[in-house]
């Protein structure tokens, strides 16, 4: 199972295609997708969150 | 702005959603939104679809740096926020907010939007203004589903 990475990752279809932890990266690597259906979200770091 | 309702369910965090029903049970779940930004003057330029976290708790729409560096979008005044972690400088900014997806989405047109100075480890918050302050927003925890009813239908 995915640990508590705090990393912002890619989505297609509920699988990770991309990860980082730098939402940079991330925002980057969305534009070899943008014809394709996805999601950008961020996995939690810590198994308790209160913002 | 055509408002329509929404129902969603919650989501286990990225990377355990394909586990099976009874062991995805056991996780910690949480109220994403599916959102989407653009640049106030050009819809054109806009973002991917980014799973918020509707946050009773957030004053407003909380973003990060890198989203306006990517919108282009203008920064306005600099502001103190604070959070479970204590306060920090952030800046205020205009953005064009979506939510839903598919097809069946609602423009909010431009919003205004926080992003801190210094990044921080946090996801996108869609806080009370302006989402909740158009729809009645009903959390069903115990059904790990929540809804998205516009205020005028609301008797």
């Amino acid at each position: 199972m995915e640990e508590l990475t705090g990393e912002w990752v890619i989505l297609k279809d509920d699988e990770i295609i991309e990860r980082n932890i730098d939402i940079k990266v991330i925002l980057e690597l969305a534009k070899k997708y943008e014809d394709k259906d996805i999601t950008i979200s961020k996995i939690p770091s810590t198994s308790y969150c209160f913002y | 702005m055509k408002k329509i309702k929404f129902a969603f369910p919650y989501n286990v965090r990225p990377g355990a959603r394909k586990l099976p029903k009874e062991e995805k049970m056991k996780l910690q779940s949480y109220p994403l939104l599916p959102v989407r930004f653009y640049q106030p003057n050009n819809k054109k330029i806009m973002t991917p679809v980014f799973e918020g976290l509707l946050d009773t708790g957030s004053d407003g729409v909380h973003i990060h740096r890198e989203i306006k560096e990517v919108l282009g979008l203008s920064q306005m005044k600099k502001v103190e926020s604070e959070g479970m972690g204590g306060k920090y400088q952030s800046y205020e900014t205009e953005i064009g907010l979506i939510i839903g997806r598919g097809g069946r989405e609602v423009d909010f047109g431009v919003v205004k939007a926080v992003y801190p100075e210094n990044d921080l480890n946090v996801p996108i918050l869609i806080g009370r203004d302006p989402v909740f302050k158009e729809y009645q927003v009903i959390f069903e925890e115990y059904k790990k589903k929540f809804k998205l009813i516009p205020k005028e239908d609301v008797i």
